[in-house]
């Protein structure tokens, strides 16, 4: 399968099925809509963009959560990223509201942990997968798993069983 | 863990419907013409500055659109004919640009004119030192208006 080139429709079957799955990507990184939505776009026009030919529609799945991260995270290196304005701060305050405790507690994790908890448990990936998937180790995958549960156990109060 | 739970609540984080249409359009009318945004993050940081330091901005020539700043948490917005655009990082096509406004912004302590042009795909972009920005139309009403008096 390979949509450079295609039509748009073939495009659109895919933008309404993987668009809420590289939002939630994105949104683990950003935290906020705008941010986000900048993101999602650049990561649709990259797929419009590559030449790669998919297997199937969980190949391209795949590829979207790859390129949304890598998105993410570089844009996050910039140093301008770093400055923090009271209006990402009153947004963050408006976002608690929207949420619920477990979710808050999810999007609190560092990124490395709920990046893995959202596609292990939403996405349903496996261990296995999301290795390959992110280019680390099994077992580094566990750790993060096993690392971001005892956090979220922890910011939870220990009232959450496994 | 309450994974159905959490599972339940990962669905509450997803776009509109109609800002999931917006960004489709976006993509599909997107071309890799204009300048990348990299280059572009000098002027839009001194942009940002400006608003953020609430300096007046206003429309100086009558015969234009009026276009009314807000400002979100990284991003420029502005409204302009009943629908907001803000500012992207993503590639917008630079042909056939028609000039439909002018606003006078302060760089450096001086005032400068800055034409606004709109695309063919709808996007407004802004023009300093002979590069773009470029604005997309998005569902940020929401956003709060910051007033530049």
């Amino acid at each position: 399968m390979n949509l450079q080139n295609k039509k748009n429709e073939d495009f659109i079957v895919v933008y309404n099925k993987y668009v809420d799955t590289v939002y939630r990507v994105c949104y683990m990184y950003y935290k906020n809509k705008s941010d986000t939505e900048d993101a999602v776009q650049t990561t649709f026009i990259k797929l419009l963009e590559t030449d790669k030919t998919f297997n199937d529609l969980e190949h391209i799945k795949a590829w979207l959560i790859v390129t949304a991260s890598n998105i993410c995270k570089n844009s996050l290196k910039h140093w301008y990223r770093r400055l923090i304005s009271l209006n990402s701060i009153e947004d963050e305050l408006e976002s608690k509201e929207n949420f619920s405790n477990l979710l808050e507690s999810v999007l609190k994790l560092p990124t490395k942990y709920k990046i893995i908890i959202y596609m292990y448990y939403y996405e349903g990936y496996n261990s296995r997968e999301i290795a390959k998937l992110l280019n680390k180790n099994e077992s580094t995958i566990r750790t993060y798993l096993k690392k971001g549960r005892e956090l979220l156990k922890d910011n939870l109060g220990g009232l959450n069983e496994k | 863990m309450k994974s159905k739970k959490l599972i339940k609540d990962f669905k509450i984080i997803s776009p509109s419907t109609k800002e999931k249409e917006i960004m489709l359009d976006n993509i599909l009318n997107n071309n890799k013409k204009a300048i990348p945004f990299k280059k572009m993050l000098p002027v839009a940081l001194s942009l940002m500055l400006i608003f953020v330091l609430n300096i007046n901005s206003k429309v100086i020539n009558k015969n234009y659109e009026t276009a009314s700043f807000r400002i979100n948490i990284s991003k420029l917005s502005f409204v302009y004919k009943n629908k907001c655009y803000q500012e992207s990082n993503i590639i917008s096509n630079t042909d056939d640009l028609k000039k439909v406004g002018i606003i006078s912004l302060l760089e450096n302590s001086e005032l400068i004119n800055v034409p606004i042009y709109k695309n063919h795909n709808n996007n407004i972009l802004i023009k300093l030192d002979n590069n773009y920005i470029t604005f997309v139309e998005r569902n940020c009403f929401d956003v709060k208006e910051r007033n530049l008096k």
